[in-house]
């Protein structure tokens, strides 16, 4: 009895020293995700932030669509991503980057070699394309997979304006031309058939 | 981290060739779109969004014409360089483009099918199954990589060491 109350113990302190360092890990990690308004989470931002995963393929963009105080990180307009906390980990990505295996070598000779054509290719493609549709745009025939239209709207004189763009169901920043800033809900944002912008933001938008 | 098999990192590396012919196609395409929103007069009171046409004449220094285009693609704030989070958007937008049953991983299927003229071949590794965080750890570590004076952003040139981009 006493044999096997020693081994509960000696186990019960080996998972407690486990339970540790993997609880200092969940902490340095904050997942937050938003489906369009802004959605702020909890976290100790004073020791540092950064994006460690991006999860949506709407677009995380640091003082757009996400952006941090001391006690908080916030998330707009579909940005759903895992920011890491305090003094940034090690990632993954350096650990590998810094590794030159022969694997490595030969898949970089690999992109090297194939990258040329396929660019080659695809930019030729893609005039082409522009020709043949060039008399007959409609709506729904933009681009690459019909999902994304490139589309500009100007807050030129400070003030809010409104700019008429048909069936969105997403939009953001493709490029921002204004010094003032351009923060989604803010200072520009959209609805169906529209798009506004306030406050001197001046942008092309991806619409989808 | 297991380092992964070599015939996964070629593979994973044919990933990073098939998100440059996308993102080429969807730039160029998308760019010539955009005349489409012209064509309805604007509504009273409320103007028509203006089209964009992003300036392809003015190539940058040691860029083809092609190859400026495909850089100013991913350049969103036109600052001439580019940043990590501009160049994650872009992947992460890609990978959702192969994924498109949205189960949260990509397979070799679905590459293929994705990008026919990349992987015209017998499929290199017909297991794999590559989640996005897989996929974003492998990229970013090509970023930073090419990074090499550790700015977190890529002129040209390193740009188009970092792709492989042909002189």
């Amino acid at each position: 009895m006493r044999r096997k109350s020693y081994w509960t113990r000696a186990a019960a302190v080996v998972m407690a020293a486990l339970s540790v360092p993997m609880l200092m890990i969940a902490q340095s990690v904050v997942r937050c995700d938003s489906e369009g308004p802004r959605k702020t989470c909890h976290a100790d931002t004073r020791g540092g932030i950064a994006l460690r995963y991006q999860y949506s393929s709407q677009g995380c963009w640091q003082g757009d669509t996400w952006g941090y105080t001391a006690s908080t990180v916030w998330v707009s307009n579909g940005c759903k991503a895992d920011f890491s906390l305090g003094t940034v980990p090690h990632t993954q990505a350096q650990t590998q980057s810094q590794g030159s295996s022969s694997g490595d070598v030969l898949a970089g000779v690999l992109i090297g070699a194939l990258a040329g054509a396929a660019i080659s290719n695809a930019v030729r493609d893609s005039n082409n394309h522009h020709d043949d549709y060039d008399d007959s745009w409609h709506d729904g025939d933009y681009d690459y997979d019909g999902y994304r239209r490139r589309v500009q709207c100007n807050s030129d004189d400070m003030g809010m304006h409104e700019c008429r763009v048909r069936h969105i169901g997403y939009a953001e920043v493709a490029r921002q031309y204004s010094g003032s800033p351009c923060i989604y809900g803010r200072s520009w944002g959209y609805d169906r058939n529209y798009i506004w912008v306030d406050r001197g933001c001046r942008a092309d938008f991806w619409v989808r | 981290m297991m380092p992964r098999p070599m015939g996964q990192r070629i593979f994973v590396a044919g990933l990073g060739l098939a998100l440059l012919a996308g993102a080429a196609a969807s730039f160029g395409q998308a760019a010539g779109a955009t005349a489409g929103s012209q064509s309805k007069p604007p509504t009273p009171g409320m103007p028509e969004a203006r089209a964009t046409q992003p300036k392809t004449s003015d190539t940058l220094p040691g860029l083809t014409a092609e190859q400026t285009r495909f850089f100013r693609y991913f350049d969103r704030d036109g600052d001439g360089q580019i940043g990590r989070e501009e160049y994650r958007n872009v992947i992460v937008q890609f990978f959702e483009s192969m994924d498109r049953e949205h189960h949260g991983y990509v397979t070799d299927a679905e590459i293929r099918k994705s990008f026919p003229a990349v992987h015209q071949g017998e499929p290199l590794n017909p297991k794999l199954r590559m989640s996005l965080t897989q996929f974003e750890d492998f990229m970013m570590a090509r970023f930073d990589r090419a990074d090499s004076d550790h700015t977190g952003k890529l002129p040209p040139d390193q740009f188009k060491a970092l792709q492989g981009m042909p002189e």
